[in-house]
């Protein structure tokens, strides 16, 4: 079968699965773009399936009225963010601060929709071979780096086997490891790139695209000195960066996007982040005017954000996570009813209400969500039952209770999730003694030694990630780079390699519904809920796009007088 | 027969001199406590003392359970039901309050008993011995004066790890220097005195000059240092708690709490004030007792 004719059955299997039910409107749009199809052919086949083939708005523009003011050109945006918490590299970047900036000035081959669609950015289109195990993307032509230097396919080759060479230290192993060895990556020319992966992975688009923040796209003959010579594909240029203080930005000119009009992008003339660690002084630069935007904004703490009228604060459902983690290689996390006992004692919506106001989805231990991830199997809700704790705690060995020891990071809302967490737990016999260390000890050391690797109950914070699969791919699999629990169930990866293999959208919600249900049950990790991110900017800033947190794009944002 | 008379004699003149003498020190100190409580400083340092010790022992009894969330009330601004409003998590900040005295009455007191002992030892020795040993010892003390205490308690809080005990031994041995000075000058102001020289004639030993001889005899300086060095401890354990070295959550200790909750301080700022406001209670309370001891000794 030729990739023109899979890609023809595929959209056929899709508005099969609408019409029959078995898949929404929305995760047809977010299934099509994983498999290549453009906005305009995703929406000729949702048309197929009968009704309206528009999608939903981004928050700012439902926000901000129907009709967005007329587009004002020039001018400077201020934006604050936490500082790089490394030297500023796209192979290395882990951190929030890090990640905004770099997303500014490099561009990944896809891009997410605020929706966390893919959408095409350097890669017009791409597909995978009928098998799945060998992924085409054409790229973008006439794009050249901000040094005048030529993008090319050679740029995308060198730019993967970078990131996935185990001496570059970077993140992105964690989540290509096992799918895409050194050297699987081919220049077919200079506009089409070749993925042969190591097994079929029907998501795989989502690990180049810009959701995997280390797979920026940059120049063959990278160097490694990004803070010091910016380069990239992007609409912005670095023209100052003082550590821990401020990072200013110029429009790159010879930016290869344009507006729906024709106009040349970006609008702004110059974009200034102030670097601030400290989240209420972040807050106040807002408030008092000194900056136009937060990209995230942390609830805790921002409440006087959200009732400031000359503020307008977007809320974006992502899939962000705080993960609690427990290591089923230490004592006494053994033991698969202990973990449950300690699922029973949450009061989830508690916690939502204490930690995010109310505003996150609920979850139930298992990453195929179907409010964050459309069309994923509806989990057992699980409900606060200290009766049925305390009685697998007696099943574990535990009928006196227990003291365990929960680390976590004074960073974000995690100190406050772990008292939660203790105090929830405390009826039930499981007393917790929170182990509070600073969020650069908790990363520090190596795999072997590093607290949020190795401790035996651990809260790691993970940013939203577009698919379940990236979520296990990343921490649930024996070959996890990032498995803090070290959980190794066998049934799970053969299901898993299974529902990464197929195309077949019945076969992979079969698939989801045994997976959901094996997570579930043997709760190697807590995931209480799935966190929705606040982005704050003045009434008058216009046209920020990107699903919250990290995805900060500014190509199309204005500000009017 | 003289000498058999002059025996039972002299006794009795031994006997009414050590009865005038202890008449004396009772007639001296009953002096200083209708001093002291004629001092409206003391007084009123004493007050807001006891008061924040009977808080601490007791509050719990009376208030909310202070570590218990409310999830679904937070932050909410004083009222009848929470006199100093709710936190992040919903606690009542009234009972955080009440229960915050608890923790630094416990450690910074020790701290500082630990201090006075060591800082005793080391400030008795230097001052009575003099010479080589003076200057050994002082020279030691000197380079822990020049570390910077706060930073000093990181780097050992570090490396041992948090609890009570830590942060009690740290608190004392940074202030063991400063001490052991104040106490080797009141020292040195009494060895050369008659009644020390008399001590020595007689054969006593040296511990026993120092124990029984010279301490009792500058009891007021080591008191006041004590009691100023207790405000200072105070403060130091808030400090530490504030970074992030001292106590762990869901602790109610005010330097804790003023950290954590200081995100909140514009959409409620009593989750800050009021343990900032009972920290400064407390330190001026104690620096009162202290003030009003040093005017009624030097008087």
């Amino acid at each position: 079968m030729s990739d023109d004719q899979f890609r023809s059955d595929y959209a056929h299997h899709l508005i099969e699965q609408v019409t029959s039910g078995k898949m929404t409107r929305r995760q047809l749009l977010v299934r099509a773009s994983v498999f290549g199809f453009s906005a305009t052919v995703a929406g000729q086949i949702l048309a197929a399936c009968g009704g309206s083939s528009s999608s939903s708005s981004s928050p700012s523009a439902a926000a901000s009225g129907s009709a967005l003011p007329a587009v004002v050109t020039g001018g400077t945006m201020k934006a604050v963010i936490p500082p790089p918490l490394k030297t500023l590299d796209p192979v290395t970047i882990y951190d929030q601060g890090g990640i905004v900036l770099v997303y500014q000035i490099a561009e990944y081959l896809i891009d997410l929709t605020n929706e966390n669609a893919l959408k095409p950015k350097l890669a017009v289109s791409w597909a995978p071979n009928p098998k799945g195990d060998v992924w085409t993307f054409k790229l973008r032509q006439g794009v050249t780096f901000n040094d005048g230097s030529p993008f090319e396919a050679a740029d995308v080759v060198a730019s993967i086997e970078r990131v996935i060479n185990p001496k570059s230290g970077s993140g992105a192993l964690a989540a290509l490891a096992g799918i895409l060895s050194p050297g699987g990556t081919k220049a077919v020319d200079t506009s089409t790139v070749q993925f042969n992966l190591d097994k079929p992975f029907a998501d795989f688009p989502y690990l180049v695209s810009a959701s995997s923040y280390n797979t920026a796209i940059l120049p063959r003959n990278y160097a490694g000195d990004f803070q010091k010579k910016a380069i990239g594909t992007g609409p912005w240029m670095l023209k100052s960066f003082v550590t821990n203080q401020s990072a200013k930005l110029v429009k790159n000119p010879t930016y290869w996007g344009k507006d729906a009009q024709g106009r040349q992008l970006p609008y702004l003339d110059e974009l200034d982040f102030a670097l601030v660690t400290d989240t209420s002084a972040a807050n106040l630069q807002l408030q008092s005017g000194t900056v136009d935007v937060q990209p995230q904004t942390v609830f805790q703490g921002g409440q006087s954000l959200l009732s400031d009228s000359s503020l307008r604060v977007d809320v974006y459902p992502s899939t962000g996570i705080r993960e609690v983690a427990f290591n089923v290689n230490k004592t006494p996390w053994q033991s698969k009813e202990l973990r449950q006992a300690v699922a029973y004692c949450l009061d989830r919506k508690a916690i939502n209400q204490a930690l995010y106001g109310g505003r996150s989805n609920l979850g139930y231990d298992t990453f195929w969500e179907p409010t964050v991830f459309p069309g994923s199997p509806t989990p057992p809700v699980r409900a606060v039952d200290i009766a049925k704790a305390k009685s697998l705690l007696a099943t574990a060995g535990h009928p006196n209770g227990i003291d365990v020891t929960l680390t976590v990071a004074n960073y974000l809302e995690n100190p406050a999730y772990a008292q939660l967490i203790q105090a929830q737990c405390k009826p039930a016999g499981i007393n917790v003694k929170i182990n509070e260390i600073s969020y650069n000890a908790i990363y520090a050391g190596s795999n072997s030694t590093t607290p949020w690797l190795n401790a035996p109950m651990v809260i790691v914070e993970w940013g939203s990630r577009p698919t379940p699969g990236v979520y296990a791919q990343a921490m649930l699999l024996p070959t996890s780079a990032w498995s803090s629990s070290h959980w190794n169930n066998s049934a799970f990866v053969t299901a898993f390699n299974q529902y990464e293999s197929t195309t077949d959208e019945a076969t992979r919600a079969t698939l989801a519904t045994k997976l959901s249900s094996i997570q579930q049950d043997e709760t190697p990790i807590l995931v209480a809920f799935y966190i929705s991110q606040l982005r704050t900017q003045k009434k008058n800033v216009y046209n920020i796009q990107g699903p919250g947190s990290f995805y900060f794009d500014t190509s199309q944002a204005y500000i009017t007088a | 027969m003289a000498a058999a008379g002059t025996t039972p004699d002299r006794r009795l003149d031994e006997l009414q001199a050590d009865a005038a003498a202890a008449a004396e020190q009772r007639r001296q100190r009953r002096y200083l406590v209708r001093s002291l409580l004629r001092s409206p400083t003391f007084v009123v340092g004493v007050l807001i003392v006891l008061f924040w010790v009977v808080m601490g022992v007791f509050s719990t009894t009376f208030t909310q359970p202070p570590a218990l969330p409310h999830p679904f009330a937070i932050l909410q601004s004083p009222s009848a039901s929470h006199w100093f409003g709710t936190d992040d998590l919903g606690r009542d900040v009234f009972a955080r309050t009440m229960a915050g005295a608890h923790t630094v009455l416990i450690i910074a007191p020790l701290a500082t008993v630990l201090a006075l002992l060591w800082g005793g030892m080391v400030g008795l020795t230097a001052g009575f011995y003099r010479g080589l040993t003076d200057d050994l010892m002082m020279r030691v003390v000197d380079a822990f004066l020049a570390l910077p205490i706060i930073i000093t308690a990181i780097l050992i809080i570090s490396l041992l790890g948090r609890s009570y005990a830590i942060l009690i031994l740290v608190i004392g041995a940074l202030f063991t220097p400063v001490i052991s000075r104040t106490i080797r000058s009141a020292v040195i102001g009494e060895r050369e005195r008659e009644y020390v020289m008399a001590a020595r004639l007689r054969g006593e030993r040296s511990a026993f000059v120092m124990a029984r001889e010279i301490l009792p005899n500058i009891t007021q300086p080591i008191i006041v240092e004590g009691t100023v060095r207790l405000g200072y401890a105070v403060f130091t354990v808030a400090t530490l708690s504030f970074l992030g070295f001292g106590l762990e959550p869901p602790s109610p200790d005010w330097g804790l709490t003023v950290a954590t909750e200081r995100l909140n301080l514009q959409a409620a700022p009593w989750t800050v004030l009021f343990p900032a406001l009972a920290l400064a209670s407390l330190v001026v309370g104690v620096n009162l007792i202290a003030d009003g001891l040093s005017s009624t000794f030097s008087k």
